[in-house]
């Protein structure tokens, strides 16, 4: 199809920096807003330490927090690391019991009244309650935060799931069946398939909220993890720490997030939503 | 209805008796088809014309096993419609291509012998690919092609397993004007070449006299067949055909039929 086009440079790319590879420029137009946004609210935290007079174990400044982070990157991202495990164990766990449920109650629609109650009642049950009665019967390891992350994903990722199992083509589904494919055949080459957007949607959704919940967990008592840094540092009033820990926990979330992305736009390179335009 | 000369033929490939059925809306029946007899042979092409909400999907999902037999009787080579689902005997077309977005063209083309067990489909693929005038568009996917190629990958799947029963429901419906009249005449040809037996439901008159042997006319609901017509055209047709007195003096007939009631 280019070969119709001609060789010369559009007059509308002549001021653009058509040189610039196309990556590079989408990476800077996407990385430069954020990136904007966080140094003006750095810079007004800055000044309000400075002119407020605030006491330093209540607000840190900005340099504090970073002095304390960049000075012992290890040692957060290796707690961090403690804590996304934890994190994506839950989100397996959850994740995989919820599409489980899904694929049966999508098939056998009476099940869908009875599942669904429980599953609400899972849902508002506050994770507050329930990770000290988690931490006494399973103990300080990672099992009670797994539990944990996993009691939070389990919801949205068995709503979604449903649905998007029965949110067929049903003019495909038709002629699957004209085409006598067993339930299974339909489930892995329509349903399934169709499903995956839902799916991603939901499990972007949990990830983030896993995380929480995995570090929600930890202050119930764990032998490691960020939830347990950021504790220790808040009981002793060591903000820099506390919120090197928050930080570290919000950067870790971006890039979970991130991932999950990257995984959907491989998979779901046929859906409406990731045509390329170009 | 008086019965057509062919109704009572023996050897049907289609064979429909005192077909009646019914939908249940709001918890009443609204009658969809009211006592259809209608006999398929084998290597005809049968028309369904009739305004919309006349039956005529109706009529043909039962035939292709999709609704449940509530009145009367449907046979496909004088077994139920079920046992041709087996056998993987039909081959369907619906107006929505209801391709799958995440296979490639080949990969949709392909489904039918995956359901089958077929081994080496490769040679198959390509040589239905050609068929339908896309060779060389295997590895595109769905979204990447226009309407019409779209459902001409919809035939060469429905063509696959090489049914002896094409059933099409309205195909061409969906497509512009000047893509449907093309695919019009690929179908025509792609018909005569292959001798297939096709049951076709459309609302276009000029399709039916251009593609039929014969053209069944249903009337709004509750569905009844008002005639059929014999379309003694010869054969093989092409662009020239619809130019025609004979094929404008059908038009006529059958839009007569139509407006009668």
């Amino acid at each position: 199809m280019d070969r119709t086009l001609p060789r010369h440079t559009p007059a509308a790319w002549r001021f653009s920096f058509p040189h610039l590879t196309h990556t590079l420029r989408r990476t800077v137009a996407t990385a430069l807003p954020p990136a904007v946004v966080l140094l003006g609210a750095l810079l007004a935290w800055d000044l309000f330490v400075r002119w407020s007079g605030a006491k330093p174990y209540l607000v840190p400044s900005p340099g504090a927090v970073w002095r304390r982070w960049w000075g012992d990157l290890g040692f957060f991202y290796g707690e961090g690391l403690v804590t996304v495990q934890e994190a994506i164990g839950g989100l397996a766990l959850g994740g995989g019991l919820a599409l489980l449920v899904a694929v049966v109650v999508a098939h056998w629609r009476a099940l869908e009244r009875g599942v669904l109650p429980v599953a609400i009642a899972v849902k508002v049950t506050p994770v507050v309650a329930v990770a000290p009665l988690f931490t006494i019967w399973f103990g300080f390891g990672p099992l009670p935060k797994v539990l944990i992350a996993a009691l939070i994903t389990f919801f949205p990722l068995l709503v979604n799931a449903i649905t998007g199992f029965r949110a067929v083509n049903p003019t495909t589904l038709a002629l699957l069946r004209a085409l006598d494919a067993s339930p299974a055949r339909i489930f892995f080459t329509l349903r399934l398939p169709s499903a995956l957007p839902y799916i991603f949607a939901a499990l972007k959704v949990s990830a983030t909220l896993a995380l929480i919940g995995a570090m929600v967990a930890e202050w119930s008592g764990a032998g490691r993890g960020l939830g347990r840094v950021v504790l220790l540092a808040h009981s002793n009033l060591d903000m820099p720490t506390l919120f090197a820990g928050v930080f570290t926990l919000a950067s870790l979330g971006v890039l979970l997030t991130g991932t999950i992305s990257l995984i959907e736009r491989r998979l779901l390179f046929w859906h409406e939503a990731f045509w390329s335009h170009e | 209805m008086a019965p057509s000369p062919t109704t009572a033929r023996a050897g049907a490939r289609v064979r429909v008796r005192a077909l009646s059925h019914a939908y249940r809306v709001d918890g009443a029946l609204r009658p969809a088809l009211a006592d259809v007899s209608l006999d398929v042979q084998p290597g005809e092409f049968l028309s369904i014309i009739g305004p919309s909400g006349c039956g005529k999907s109706t009529l043909l999902r039962l035939v292709a096993g999709l609704l449940p037999v509530q009145w009367g009787e449907v046979t496909i080579d004088g077994a139920p419609p079920r046992a041709a689902q087996r056998a993987k005997a039909l081959g369907i077309v619906f107006q929505d291509h209801a391709l799958l977005p995440w296979r490639t063209v080949e990969a949709n083309v392909r489904l039918p012998l995956e359901l089958n067990r077929a081994r080496r489909t490769g040679e198959r693929v390509a040589e239905l690919l050609d068929l339908v005038g896309l060779r060389g568009f295997g590895r595109y996917y769905p979204h990447q092609l226009s309407g019409g190629m779209q459902q001409r990958v919809a035939l060469a799947r429905a063509l696959a397993t090489d049914p002896p029963l094409l059933l099409m429901d309205e195909p061409l419906a969906a497509l512009d004007d000047i893509t449907r009249t093309e695919l019009r005449l690929e179908l025509c040809r792609i018909t005569e070449q292959t001798r297939k037996t096709v049951l076709f439901v459309t609302h276009s008159i000029g399709e039916a006299v251009l593609l039929s042997d014969r053209v069944a006319v249903m009337t709004r609901a509750p569905g009844v067949i008002r005639a059929v017509v014999e379309i003694d055209l010869p054969r093989p047709r092409g662009p020239d055909s619809d130019t025609s007195p004979a094929f404008v003096e059908y038009v006529r007939r059958l839009r007569a039929l139509l407006w009668e009631g």
